[in-house]
């Protein structure tokens, strides 16, 4: 079976179900990038607590089904216009990037493309460099190309080196300006507002292979876990080889995020073995049945 | 904070014809109890309540005006904040009540950051208190803001033919804002957003966007706008 890596989902969304999907479709790992939580937090506690939950919680139940999981911690553009709560989350977010398993600063970006937002992306592109870790870079839905040129101007200004840096959701219209720089492609295959698997083939036969990657980027909307194994089906179906489809959907997106020193891709090349007796703080996601150890 | 007293005064009137003699007892009532007791716990007690105790298509309404009522009970300083944690505090009916009423609620754009935060939410009834049928965003939003809310609604499939001002807001930032969006949707093979044609000054559209807006194949109620 070809292996699959999905360098963007949001798990704590998804059920155990789509654990086991994923698995079963040959995913290997996945990183869970912080984002919003489709309503705004009112306190910089709530974002200690999901932080705590992506690295413990979270990472515990994927274990449960064989899958590695890894996370980014960032503040989030929408969020980050919120001054009364962002300037804390940023004073937190040290000692968050330090911790095992935190592959990236992330997802940041633009959201309103606002100073704020200005701030916020250059305060956390300088975070990267500090602690030398790569950046996972939304791109917005609104004034998509404004916001992608904006966002290549800051990466420079800061100074981050381009090859740490994956600007994510592109398209037909915004991979274009990206290709002119260092930085990795990241393309959300979602139902209606991002990419669908043909279109994403087709930027695929334009543009090669490098330094492309392809994410579901699967939340609390109605979208899609098994996004990147369908992409290789559509990659099969249009005549790329097998080698080419695990360059994409799982080489390139392990290269990248292993420049962090926190992805071992030999390791992430099989699934974790699964030992379903095992709790977290006393919690399983069992409600019953018997575990599965293999 | 200065109130619209003439649109405040009209405001009321619509309530209390919408109200039956009980209703109106339990509305007196309530401003009775705002006005011995004043402050954001009593306002957002009586607007949960409004719910039980009021017609449901009087309900938005009557929470604008208690909104009105409890900042006028309200030192000028301490107006702004009450106005936030109300809207903290509200469900999505709650801050649509104080979205729609923040027109007549605050005539100055004191509370811009305050719009500008709520017009974040993924909740299109709410979104489209804050931007259609009220001069708010118009009065006092800035270009880049204003045109955010013009992209936000399109992308959310809202009426944009109600967004009071997008006249006036017409421009070559915003056509540019737009063509991109339509080069994106057709890209995506996705439909082309209704309210699109509305967003754009076609007569400052170039020479060169011109052509190609003539040379793609649009919806029929485009070729009203390009001939």
């Amino acid at each position: 079976m070809l292996k699959y890596f999905d360098p963007h989902i949001h798990m704590v969304s998804r059920t155990t179900d789509d654990y086991q999907n994923m698995a079963a479709a040959g995913i290997t790992g996945v990183i869970e990038p912080a984002f919003w939580q489709g309503q705004a937090r009112t306190s910089v506690g709530s974002f200690v607590d999901y932080f705590d939950t992506l690295l413990g919680w979270e990472r515990f139940r994927a274990s449960m089904f064989g899958i590695h999981h890894f996370c980014t911690i960032g503040l989030n553009p929408k969020e980050a216009n919120d001054l009364s709560i962002a300037n804390e989350v940023l004073e937190i977010l040290p000692r968050y990037l330090v911790k095992d398993g935190v592959v990236a600063v992330g997802e940041i970006g633009y959201d309103d493309i606002t100073p704020e937002e200005d701030r916020f992306l250059a305060a956390q592109l300088e975070l990267a460099k500090q602690f030398n870790l790569p950046v996972l870079v939304h791109t917005p839905h609104r004034d998509k190309i404004g916001g992608t040129q904006r966002t290549l101007a800051v990466i420079r200004e800061v100074g981050i080196a381009e090859h740490l840096v994956i600007i994510d959701h592109l398209n037909e219209l915004t991979l274009p300006l990206v290709l002119d720089s260092e930085c990795w492609r990241g393309h959300s295959i979602y139902p209606n507002t991002k990419m669908s698997e043909q279109r994403m083939v087709a930027l695929l036969k334009e543009y090669g292979t490098e330094k492309m990657v392809v994410n579901s980027a699967a939340d609390w909307g109605i979208s899609d876990p098994l996004k990147v194994p369908k992409t290789g089906q559509a990659m099969l179906a249009a005549g790329f080889s097998e080698a080419q489809v695990e360059q994409v959907l799982f080489h390139n997106p392990v290269d990248f995020f292993a420049q962090s020193g926190q992805l071992d891709k030999a390791l992430v090349s099989t699934p974790l073995p699964i030992d379903q007796r095992k709790q977290w703080q006393e919690n399983s996601a069992l409600r019953g049945q018997d575990p599965v150890v293999k | 904070m200065n109130m619209r007293q003439d649109g405040l005064a009209e405001h009321l009137q619509t309530l209390l014809q919408q109200l039956n003699a009980t209703e109106l007892e339990g509305w007196q009532q309530a401003q009775a109890q705002l006005a011995q007791r004043p402050s954001a716990t009593t306002a957002a007690l009586l607007s949960g309540q409004c719910k039980r105790h009021l017609p449901a298509p009087a309900v938005k309404l009557a929470r604008g005006l208690l909104l009105a009522q409890a900042l006028g009970h309200t030192e000028a300083g301490e107006q702004l904040p009450l106005l936030r944690q109300l809207f903290l505090w509200g469900d999505d009916q709650e801050k649509i009540a104080l979205l729609s009423a923040l027109d007549w609620l605050d005539s100055d754009g004191e509370c811009l950051e305050l719009a500008l935060q709520a017009g974040r939410t993924s909740n299109p009834q709410v979104f489209a208190a804050l931007a259609l049928d009220t001069a708010y965003p118009s009065r006092h939003y800035a270009e880049r803001a204003f045109h955010q809310l013009v992209l936000k609604a399109l992308g959310m499939g809202l009426d944009v033919g109600r967004l009071v001002g997008l006249t006036q807001r017409h421009g070559v930032t915003l056509n540019q804002l737009a063509l991109d969006l339509l080069d994106e949707q057709l890209a995506a093979e996705r439909t082309v957003s209704a309210g699109l044609p509305k967003v754009i000054a076609f007569d400052l559209l170039s020479p060169a966007q011109h052509q190609r807006l003539h040379g793609l194949r649009l919806p029929p109620e485009w070729h009203a706008y390009l001939n």
